[in-house]
């Protein structure tokens, strides 16, 4: 074969993978919020005013079987979405607020990886919920609850999912990769859970959970569009330096 | 004068911080197949159990992680805390490697071991679980409990994810590195082989130690991959 037409062929097979990347990951950042924001309403674990294991437990008891089964099939699409969302995120103000997405990256790694452990906590806690109103089941949901490893995975979840996306969103910001509407929507959005403490003895969880995450959602929208744009070159990093970002005037903010 | 200060320093941060994100994917590439090997190899039902615990269903399981040596248990509990961190990340360093000259695989590589790294959430707390329900006691409840979370149609998914992801991970992001000349062929080679020495072989034979020999393979193939990281420009 002729190798420039070889080359020309395998350069033609290189840019379509490169373009299936780009509409995979924008696909993500805004599915993950959205599958979240899904789960949040469906999951009935969100339903009460209080909560804990023991209260998942007595509230799994009432719901349906197909609230169950859908939450966790949408579940177990969130804890694949989200962290690719918020990680690809970060990634587009990687080049013009280089250390401020390394750290919001650091923080999403480290709070939402785990986040499958929570769809099995939930699993678990159907499966004790099916089998009865033993008091064993409580004691064993508390103590699961309350071990090292998911007392730690508690813990980090809050840091991935409140100062995480919120410094995805100053990250944002700083590189100018995304509107400034879009990037205060992010950052807004989840640190108002804090205030469920003033409000929870009186608005369901459920609500505060979904005000939190509807911003992100719509803050992610443009995200999405930005990465359309930008394009993938292999083994990079950061968004190539030929091609400007929405606003780009060629220097880092940091 | 200052501008050109400016610019340099400029210069300095940012290559700093690709060292670091560099840094950052070695030690992921090298201590995920490390940390697989010493789970394994701590399984509390034995390090030749394959699927460890190979037998949820059995009282036996919560006798084995009630007599393990608490300083041992604590070691295992630990790695089952970082390995839903280093295993996704170690498949996606090990594709970024092959990204530029091996694109398809090296992105095929990367979902499948990322679908497969992520199941580790799931594993840690189903580990979790059975090690706080053999603190309280050794119940017949437990077993039932047990039988039907493994049976759960969320758990099999999860396994059947991981079973398929992290094989064919290896298997392709092994050829992807062969096809790149990201690293030497004997260590693609061992990445490659791992895969059917812990999947087809090792499970239908009950032999764990397949398992543990298996990431042996990919901790030798990924030691010139982490290295090839540090050195890479990209």
């Amino acid at each position: 074969m002729n190798p420039v037409i070889h080359r020309s062929q395998q350069k033609q097979a290189i840019s379509v993978i490169y373009r299936v990347q780009r509409v995979f990951l924008a696909l993500c950042i805004v599915l993950g919020p959205a599958f979240v924001l899904a789960t949040v309403v469906i999951g009935p674990g969100y339903y009460s005013t209080k909560n804990g294991p023991v209260v998942a437990l007595a509230l799994t008891r009432t719901a349906s079987t197909i609230q169950l089964q859908l939450s966790t099939i949408l579940g177990v699409i969130a804890t694949y979405l989200l962290p690719v969302s918020l990680l690809a995120m970060a990634w587009l103000a990687m080049r013009r607020a280089p250390w401020w997405a390394s750290i919001a990256m650091l923080i999403v790694f480290i709070g939402v990886f785990p986040l499958p452990a929570f769809v099995a906590q939930s699993a678990l806690t159907w499966d004790l919920a099916r089998m009865g109103s033993n008091p064993l089941f409580a004691t064993i949901a508390q103590r699961f609850n309350d071990d090292g490893v998911m007392s730690y995975y508690n813990a980090a979840f809050i840091l991935g999912t409140i100062p995480g996306p919120a410094l995805v969103g100053i990250a944002l910001w700083r590189a100018r990769a995304v509107p400034v509407w879009a990037a205060v929507l992010i950052i807004i959005g989840r640190p108002l859970v804090f205030l469920y403490p003033l409000v929870g003895s009186f608005i369901l969880a459920v609500y505060i959970q979904f005000i939190s995450w509807l911003p992100l959602f719509i803050g992610s929208i443009p995200a999405a569009l930005v990465v359309l744009k930008v394009p993938i070159t292999g083994g990079q990093l950061v968004p190539d330096r030929e091609v400007p970002l929405p606003g780009d005037t060629g220097e880092s903010r940091e | 004068m200052a501008l050109s200060h400016k610019v340099g320093q400029q210069r300095v941060d940012d290559l700093l911080y690709r060292k670091l994100h560099r840094m950052f994917f070695a030690l992921c590439i090298v201590l995920a197949p490390l940390a697989l090997i010493l789970w394994f190899g701590l399984c509390p039902t034995g390090a030749n159990d394959a699927a460890c615990p190979d037998q949820a269903s059995s009282l036996a399981v919560f006798a084995a992680f009630r007599a393990m040596n608490p300083q041992l248990m604590q070691i295992f509990l630990f790695l089952n805390l970082i390995i839903p961190y280093l295993y996704p990340l170690s498949y996606v360093g090990l594709g970024l490697l092959a990204m530029k000259r091996s694109p398809w695989l090296a992105t095929l590589g990367i979902i499948c071991g990322f679908a497969a790294g992520v199941v580790w959430g799931v594993i840690a707390d189903s580990i979790t679980m059975l090690f706080s329900m053999a603190q309280i006691s050794l119940n017949p409840l437990f077993v039932t409990v047990e039988h039907h979370y493994y049976s759960a149609w969320l758990i099999l998914t999860f396994g059947a994810f991981w079973v398929v992801g992290h094989l064919f991970g290896y298997v392709f992001l092994g050829i992807a590195l062969l096809r790149a000349r990201a690293v030497p062929r004997w260590a693609a080679w061992l990445i490659i082989v791992s895969a059917p020495l812990m999947g087809p072989i090792a499970y239908p034979a009950h032999l764990g130690i397949l398992q543990i020999f298996g990431f042996v393979l990919v901790l030798i193939g990924s030691v010139p991959a982490a290295f090839a990281m540090l050195r890479s420009r990209d």
